[in-house]
């Protein structure tokens, strides 16, 4: 017995370490307390709120206000709903298959009840306690049995074994099969006979034979009754004690008719009776609160599923009637509810829900899955309320029990947590006073509704679904997740000076999902930015749309290449004529690649259509050159594991030219592709090899001698120092040297089409042919702001314009037209004594501002930024906006982010009030559909 | 003679001729002249007479009047029904009785007559004249579509010839789903008549043509036209063309509207089955005289409250101002006239209305209002002598007198006498001297003579088939 | 009217014999048929309490304050009794599972919203005597019941009215016995034949005679039921109605009966016009069922029987009690109809109407509550649009126990 409970304990704790939330301490101990938001006892009444429930050794010690002893362990329930365990007056968990006999009273449903199956759906639906039915199909079917649902102990799990003997008044106890007995040597004495029918197998006799079996059961004389069949040759205790009054009957009937023969059967016999499922006592209603029967019921609703004869229109089964159980209750019968046959017990309390939609009042429902059907079942010293002296068996709920969305987060059964909810962050809702879904609506206490990392609703007062993680933030002000126009977050560190773009850059991959950088601007709530290298020249580089709050490198990258920046300030005829020519060179590029792609599908077409295997292969012009014999040029492999926490992958492709060495370098690390870059110099003399090349932020040495394919080598990283790099030649032949090696395509042996190489200086200006990505252009002076506007129009090609200072005072370059500008930091500065507003100023003009703080560590002023220019005017709607979807729809990145609508990303930030309020403070910050900032608890 | 290849104007007249062979077929009453003295006569065209008398002669109604007033020729039979009430024959206007098979199984077989089925010796015309019937319009029945002529008959005769008082009276249309539902039914309906337009219009091209070739003297003047209508199809091309008349078989309400559509076209006549409570608005736009099954009573059970209700059909028609004719089943209680006309005024209809509903439009809707319906002079001498008041249950016919000829005496019917008269009940199997006693113990002597001495004459065999021979089962 | 005093004092008497909510009503000015009793023309009918104050002629005395009701022109009779009714749906009727359950109770099988009740209240039948199907050899206990209430046990009038038993080919219809094949099938069940039929009655009571006479001198402790029933009506203490249609079934019900000295009602006696010297001797009500049913052409007969329809009057001649029901014929008309038939067929309408009136009261001991329109009766009457066998007539309204059950206009 002691050793019993220890192993439980230890059960327990395990259970624990296992289920726990991580903020929510296991507890180990016999004693603990549960600090509950709201507490249902499950007697109806109302309920406590911030109240504790005090739990030793599996019992209820005590309910009420006042706090715990300092030391007991606590479960955090605030903010959260407790009741007590559900009782399920009914259930079919026994599944109970029927006798082949029309009698079998001795059939205990708890036989074959499964206690090692695991009742994860009760659990999950709350139920703690559950009547396990015999089955339901014999006059007589058995005995039912009342247990819980979880627990190690399989004994002490029984409530009870015989808590009452079902019998039958409906249709279904008409036909029992005919139980044929053949004789094994037939005689004259015991001849061969047919299969016997069983009685009863019309109404008229149900009563008849239920009073034979009684009277043959008990020395009572009943009124007339009949003689029992030759099967009675049972255990007949069981009659005898629903005679005495030990055990109760539970009759099945569902027409009024059967409903009111059960009734007279009652009467006649005196004893306790539980109607199970009468749907149609309304009917008979008064008969039966005169006779104090009590009455379970099964919703007659099955969510979800077609539900029996609802497909026929002229099906003449009897109808269920939703509202019976609120009919019985209305006249004093205690009533038990349990879903309808087939409804997984998960949804036990929507089940209950529906009884109270069809005029059940809320107090009673709870009570008959608590105080009334733990009384029905005669297990009320146990379970059914949270009293003093009971089984802590309770719930912890996320709302309103009857509420659609509420689940159970958690259910304790004995004082041990029976299941506890994975924190799955299948959806997230968020609550919030007011909601501006950035393009325009707002919504007052609204909800938004997010799943796998994409905004699915967004409205006032929407249900809450089911499993949401509900965030409560009733005073905040909830915008989409702010968008930097223009940042190098991520490029560059501390120390680390930012690098001058280039457009064959591919920016997103130099930059790590995790980098520390991104967290300042992350937690002002700052959740994608475009992020390009240092402008210099006239196309200075990519801009790369990242996500600052992503879980991975993968769902970081918003688009590779979102812009790309270039600047024009020449005025005069021809001045355009260079930035035109830009433009030329990418259209050519497009072209090639468009009359690729025809290419390509003409040529499968015609492969779909060829029966033959195509000829032999074409022989192609640049075959890889006969591979060399001397002992560097090749492809070199390498692993380099720095302090045992970056693992780099060195990938050589050298070519030996004298003793000059060529050919590409490319540093992989987290199985993060980089592309090849051609390294700055190399020599080979004497076996001694020497390459320098760029990487890693600055320049780097690799000095080694190679032996038989092997290269023995040191290697110096800028700031990770000297390593050592073993590497092997993997083959002798080289490739050709970046950055024509990554577009290189071999043709292929039957034909197929070449791709044009890819030129990753001119992707950037394809994406933006494309309307793929945006061109920012930098230009100050009207003239050339004409031109380029002039020019871009004309090609559509989307760009945004920054600089412009020209702009202030005329907008006649433009003619009319409205480009977006982006602005920032600085946008209101002193000029003659009076402040101008430039952004307010270009909103004025209708262009739509974008704003950027150009920053790297800093970007996490970019709010304030936008609220300084606010205070000088510009509108709060433009500035929001400025921050989310005018630049997403600038960079045409307005499918993913800018906007809190349907199928966007979810990022969100929820401000403590006004987001241009100085004082108002990021609460929480939402990023691809995690909360990855929480600053709710923090004190200012 | 094959009246099925005449055309139909002349059908009226053939009625006639066949009336007229009819009659002429029986010479030995050709002299005779009939006098029935009645306490009561209903004439239902005319006023009651008490205490009157009806002359018949060559089987006409000749004269109706007071007894006072109306002299009895001396070479008059007397009848002497003193007390008894005296009325027309019913008239059904719809019945499939007397038949064998009235079921064709080809669903379109407009050629059919039901001539070839009537069988005299069916019990079905020996309970017409229990019940005082005098003329049955027999048609085929209602598993069918285009089904064949029906013809109106007397309950009597040895020979379907000796009953006929008309042939080729109309074509028996039916609504009635066959196992293939009723949209089935309507499609198969309308495309038969739809063919046989078309053959129709064929036909008349053809003709078109020869008559031109003829005129442009392609054909010889003296080459006639000869093909005839094709004698299966003849029927129907009567139907389509109006010279026949169609009784359309419309089951319940559910039909009336194809049965509306098809009357725009067709010379129709509507024979209606009950449950029709829903349609009784459709009924009225026929704008006709309907013919009512023989149930007429029906119940309904409400979707929603699960309640019966009680309809009777005559009277929803009744109500909407439609007139209607009854029709009698073939046993069961609507085989009694009093049944029927009992279950109406049981329903508030008239009791006038009732009678007419089973006397004058019956014999309307067959085509012979002059002919039959009611006791006028110069229709036909067709009368039953009646216990009592027509609408009592309690009520017998005692005689039935068909164009001036006793046909059916009950102290004669030896089915009732098996049935009433236990103790003689299996004597009667064995007829003979019994029979005898019964007409000795009975009053009227002339009325008995005349079978008597008929016994082994032939005139005598439509007698015997209603005596002996049929009389036990 | 009502002014001296000793009609004063009548009327208060009168009064004081109701219930103080419960309101009288007088029916005047119609012709009443009592039932059993001569005709009533202009009469009178006081009914409150759901019970009859008075009836008579038109010097009637009515309480004051009472409720007139003209009924010039109308009929009024007691309320129809149906002493063979099918009510129900018969599945639920005929236990399969034994040829011979004389302990079953047809009450426990009935449900009060059938419209079987609804139809025959509405055609003016105020009581019916139910019986257990006819699949079984020995069905069990009917049942005689108002035909208004909610609830079964409400409606009854008298429990264990009749106990069933059924002669014919109708309890061995399908069955059949083990001939090879599969033994385990449904239509394995006694018995198969006239034989068998008569085989099993026999030997029920054979046993509760051996029974009755061990517990002349040692009850046993607990009679087992159905045996029970039986012995009942050996002691005539529950009479038993056999249905039986041919003349042959009718002879052998006899002959049962006759052996086990046990009185029997004949249910549905078809052929009683074969036997109607045997019927006068053994002194058995004939309950015939559906006279209607009797065609003037070809015949409704039975199970082999050859029915007349001068056997009401050969019945009534020879001083054989009889009722007309609507039994178990499935043709049937409304009882109403059913008594038409019958006067139609030869019997006074008085004796036709007293057939489905006062003669299926006392048959099955019910007359004095109902049955007749007699003083302290229940107030179970019809009014009826003219005479009730006219085959106009309506039943326009209808009262079980006072309360108006059908009202017509």
């Amino acid at each position: 017995m002691r050793a019993a409970a220890f192993v439980r304990l230890l059960l327990a704790a395990a259970a624990f370490a296992a289920a726990a939330p991580a903020q929510d301490p296991a507890v180990p101990s016999r004693t603990f307390a549960v600090r509950c938001g709201t507490l249902l006892l499950g007697d109806g009444k109302a309920p406590l709120r911030d109240a504790w429930l005090v739990v030793v050794d599996g019992k209820v010690r005590s309910v009420g206000m006042d706090a715990p002893p300092a030391g007991t362990p606590v479960v955090d329930a605030s903010g959260r709903v407790v009741m007590p365990g559900i009782v399920a007056a009914d259930s079919d968990l026994a599944n109970a298959a029927d006798s082949e006999y029309q009698f079998a009273p001795d059939a205990l449903a708890v036989d074959q009840f499964d206690f090692e199956r695991s009742q994860l759906a009760a659990l999950q639906g709350g139920v703690t306690t559950a009547y396990l039915s015999p089955g339901r199909a014999r006059l007589v079917g058995g005995q039912g049995a009342v247990v819980k649902l979880a627990g190690s102990d399989l004994v002490a799990r029984v409530l009870d074994d015989s808590a009452a003997l079902r019998v039958n008044f409906a249709e279904a106890a008409l036909n029992a099969p005919r139980v044929f007995e053949p004789t094994p040597h037939p005689t004259d004495e015991d001849p061969l006979e047919a299969a016997r029918i069983q009685t009863p197998t019309a109404r008229i006799s149900v009563l008849a034979e239920l009073r034979a079996a009684f009277a043959a059961a008990t020395d009572k004389d009943l009124r007339a009754g009949g003689e029992g069949p030759a099967e009675h040759r049972f255990d007949e205790r069981p009659l005898a004690d629903v005679i005495k009054g030990a055990l109760p009957l539970r009759a099945g009937a569902f027409l009024a008719n059967d409903i009111r023969r059960a009734l007279l059967f009652q009467q006649e016999l005196g004893v306790r009776m539980v109607l199970e499922d009468p749907q149609e006592i309304a009917e008979v209603i008064d008969l039966a609160a005169a006779q104090k029967v009590a009455a379970t019921f099964r919703v007659p609703v099955r969510f979800g599923r077609a539900n029996p004869g609802g497909e026929d229109r002229l099906d003449k089964s009897p109808e269920p009637r939703a509202d019976a159980a609120a009919k019985a209750a209305a006249k004093g019968l205690l009533v038990g509810l349990a879903p309808a046959p087939g409804v997984p017990l998960r949804d036990y309390l929507m089940a209950v829900a529906v009884a109270v939609r069809h005029g059940l009042p809320a107090a009673t429902a709870l009570r008959a899955v608590g105080a009334d059907a733990a009384a029905i079942l005669g297990v009320d010293g146990r379970v059914g309320t949270l009293q003093p002296g009971k089984d802590a068996d309770f719930i912890v709920l996320s709302g309103d029990p009857l509420a659609v969305g509420t689940l159970v987060e958690q259910t304790w059964v004995d004082g041990e947590r029976a299941y506890a909810r994975k924190a799955s962050s299948t959806a997230l809702a968020i609550r919030a006073g007011l909601i501006h879904d950035g393009v325009g609506r707002s919504f007052r206490n609204g909800v938004v509704l997010m799943q796998d990392g994409r905004v699915k609703a967004v409205g006032e007062d929407l249900a809450i679904p089911y499993g949401a993680q509900v965030v409560d933030l009733p005073t905040a002000v909830v915008t989409p997740g702010l968008i930097d126009a223009f940042s190098h977050l991520g490029l560059a560190g501390e120390g680390m000076f930012v690098p001058p773009g280039a457009p064959n850059q591919r920016v997103h991959d130099a930059i790590a999902h995790d980098d520390p950088m991104f967290a300042p601007a992350l937690r002002e709530g700052i959740t994608t930015v475009l992020v390009a290298g240092k402008d210099g020249g006239p196309v200075s580089g990519r801009l790369a749309a990242v996500k600052t709050g992503a879980a991975d490198h993968a769902s970081m990258t918003v688009r590779p290449i979102a812009g790309l920046r270039m600047s024009h300030d020449a005025i005069g005829p021809d001045a355009i004529r260079g930035f035109a020519e830009q433009l030329n060179r990418g259209k050519q590029y497009v072209e090639a690649w468009k009359k690729h792609e025809k290419d390509l599908a003409d040529w499968q077409a015609g492969k779909k259509a060829e029966s033959q295997p195509a000829p032999a292969p074409a022989p192609t012009e640049d075959k890889p050159e006969a591979a060399p014999v001397d002992p560097v040029s090749g492809v070199w492999e390498g692993d380099l594991d720095v302090q045992g926490q970056i693992q780099l992958k060195f990938t050589l492709d050298l070519k030996l030219d004298g003793t000059k060495v060529d050919g590409t370098i490319k540093i992989s690390f987290a199985g993060r592709e980089v592309p090849a870059q051609p390294i700055a110099g190399g020599s080979f003399e004497g076996g001694k090899l020497k390459i320098e090349f760029r990487g890693m932020g600055g320049s780097a040495t690799l000095e080694g001698t190679i032996k038989d394919d092997v290269l023995t080598s040191k290697i110096t990283l800028g700031r990770m120092g000297d390593q050592d790099l073993i590497a092997r030649r993997i083959s002798k032949s080289s490739g050709a040297p970046a950055p024509r090696r990554a577009s290189a395509s071999k043709p292929d042996e039957d034909g197929k089409p070449k791709a044009p190489k890819v030129d990753e200086g001119l992707e950037p200006m394809r994406a933006a042919i494309e309307k793929k990505a945006a061109l920012v252009v930098r230009c100050n002076r009207g003239a050339a702001i004409g031109d380029v506007v002039e020019l871009l129009e004309k090609e559509g090609i989307p760009y945004v314009l920054t600089g412009v200072e020209d702009l202030y005072d005329d907008a006649a370059p433009l003619k009319g037209r409205k480009p977006a500008v982006l602005v920032g930091p600085e946008t209101v500065f002193e000029d003659k004594g009076e402040l101008k507003n430039v952004a307010s100023m270009l909103a004025d003009m209708d262009l739509p501002v974008l704003f950027g703080s150009g920053e790297c560590k800093n970007a996490k002023l970019l709010p304030l930024h936008a609220a300084y220019s606010v205070r000088y005017g510009l509108s709060p709607a433009d500035a929001l906006a400025g921050m989310s979807s005018a630049t997403a729809r600038a960079f045409r990145l307005d499918d993913r982010v800018g906007s809190l609508q349907k199928g966007k990303d979810a990022d969100l930030v929820a401000f403590s009030g006004n987001p241009f309020e100085p004082q108002s403070r990021v609460l929480v910050v939402v990023c691809n559909g995690r909360i990855v900032v929480d600053r709710r608890e923090e004190k200012q | 003679m094959n009246a099925m290849s005449l055309s139909a104007p002349l059908l009226r007249s053939i009625l006639r001729c066949a009336v007229a062979a009819a009659i002429a077929a029986s010479p030995v009453f050709a002299q005779d002249l009939l006098a029935v003295k009645a306490g009561r006569i209903l004439t239902v065209s005319g006023p009651v007479v008490e205490d009157g008398v009806v002359l018949i002669q060559n089987g006409r109604i000749t004269k109706i009047g007071k007894q006072a007033e109306v002299e009895i020729p001396w070479a008059a039979k007397v009848i002497d029904a003193t007390g008894k009430t005296v009325m027309p024959t019913w008239v059904v206007a719809h019945s499939q009785g007397g038949m064998r098979n009235f079921n064709e199984n080809m669903q379109n077989v407009p050629w059919l007559t039901v001539g070839d089925a009537v069988d005299p010796a069916s019990p079905y015309f020996e309970d017409c004249l229990r019940n005082g019937v005098g003329a049955i319009h027999v048609m085929p029945g209602n598993q069918t579509l285009l089904a064949g002529q029906g013809m109106v008959v007397r309950p009597f005769g040895r020979t379907v010839e000796d009953m006929t008082i008309a042939a080729n009276t109309g074509i028996k249309m039916s609504l009635a789903a066959g196992g293939s539902g009723r949209l089935q039914q309507i499609r198969k309906l309308r495309r038969a008549i739809a063919d046989v337009r078309e053959y129709l219009a064929d036909f008349d091209r053809r003709k078109a043509e020869f008559d031109k070739e003829k005129a442009a003297g392609a054909i010889p003047a003296d080459k006639k036209w000869t093909e005839e209508v094709d004698r299966t199809k003849k029927g129907a091309v009567d139907l389509v063309q109006k010279k026949a008349k169609g009784w359309l078989y419309v089951p319940s309400f559910a039909e009336l509207d194809e049965a509306l559509r098809l009357a725009q076209d067709l010379d129709l006549q509507v024979v209606l089955g009950n449950n029709i409570d829903e349609g009784v608005g459709l009924v009225k736009k026929l704008g006709k005289p309907v013919v009512l099954d023989d149930a007429i009573e029906y119940f309904e059970t409400d979707e929603e409250t699960q309640k019966e209700k009680r309809f009777c059909s005559a009277k929803l028609l009744a109500d909407a101002g439609v007139p209607f004719a009854l029709t009698l089943g073939q046993g069961g209680p609507t085989a009694y006239p009093w049944w029927q006309l009992g279950t109406c005024v049981r329903h508030g209809i008239a009791r006038d209305k009732a009678i007419e509903a089973l006397t004058m439009v019956p014999a309307q809707l067959i085509g012979m209002g002059d002919q039959l319906g009611s006791l006028s002079e110069g229709k036909l001498g067709n009368l039953q002598i009646l216990t009592g008041d027509p609408l009592q249950a309690t009520s017998w016919v005692e005689t039935v007198v068909l164009e001036g000829q006793v046909v059916y005496e009950r102290s004669k019917d030896p089915r009732l006498q098996y049935l009433f008269e236990a103790e003689k009940a299996k004597a009667s199997k064995a007829a003979g001297p019994e029979k005898k006693e019964t007409e000795k113990k009975d009053g009227a002597e002339p009325a008995k003579a005349e079978p008597a001495k008929a016994e082994g004459g032939k005139q005598d065999a439509p007698k015997s088939g209603n005596g002996n021979g049929r009389g036990v089962r | 009217m009502i002014r001296s005093l000793p009609l004063g004092a009548i009327a208060l008497a009168l009064a004081a014999l109701l219930p103080a909510q419960d309101g009288v009503t007088v029916y005047r000015n119609a012709r009443i048929l009592p039932g059993g009793a001569p005709a009533i023309d202009n009469g009178v009918l006081v009914v409150g309490g759901g019970k009859i104050l008075a009836i008579g002629g038109a010097d009637t005395k009515a309480p004051n304050g009472a409720a007139v009701v003209d009924c010039a022109g109308k009929t009024i009779t007691p309320g129809l009794i149906d002493a063979s009714f099918r009510a129900g749906n018969t599945p639920d009727m005929n236990e399969n599972g034994d040829e011979v359950t004389p302990h079953l109770r047809v009450l426990d099988s009935l449900e009060p919203a059938d419209p079987s009740f609804v139809r025959a209240r509405s055609a003016g039948v105020t009581a019916v005597h139910v019986m257990p199907g006819a699949r079984s050899v020995i069905g069990g206990l009917g049942v005689v019941l108002k035909t208004h209430a909610k609830d079964p046990q409400a409606m009854v009038v008298k429990h264990d009215a009749s106990l069933r038993i059924v002669m014919g080919a109708e309890p061995s219809m399908g069955n059949r016995a083990i001939r090879g094949g599969s033994v385990d099938s449904i239509y394995y069940r006694r018995p198969t034949t006239r034989m068998g039929v008569v085989w099993a009655a026999r030997k029920a009571f054979y046993d509760a005679k051996e029974a009755l006479e061990k517990s002349a001198d040692a009850p046993p402790a607990t009679p087992s039921p159905g045996v029970e029933v039986l012995t009942r009506v050996l002691r005539g203490q529950v009479t038993a109605v056999t249905t039986a249609r041919s003349e042959q079934d009718l002879r052998t019900a006899l002959r049962l009966a006759a052996e086990f000295g046990y009185r029997t009602v004949l249910d549905d006696a078809q052929d009683a016009h074969m036997l109607v010297d045997e019927l006068k001797a053994a002194q058995t009500t004939v309950m015939l069922g559906a006279p209607s049913a009797t065609a003037i052409a070809g015949s409704a007969g039975a199970d082999g029987a050859d029915p007349r329809s001068v056997t009401a009057r050969l019945l009534a001649d020879a001083g054989v009690p009889f009722v007309i029901t609507t039994g178990s014929n499935a043709a049937s008309l409304d009882l109403v109809r059913e008594a038409m038939f019958a006067a139609r067929n030869g019997i006074s309408s008085a004796r036709a109407l007293d057939a489905v009136t006062i003669e299926p009261a006392r048959l099955l001991g019910i007359d004095q509550r109902t049955g007749s329109l007699q003083k302290g009766k229940d107030a179970d009457f019809v009014v009826w649009s003219t005479d009730p066998l006219d085959p106009a007539a309506a039943a326009e309204s209808v009262f079980v126990d006072g309360i108006a059950v059908q009202v017509l206009r």
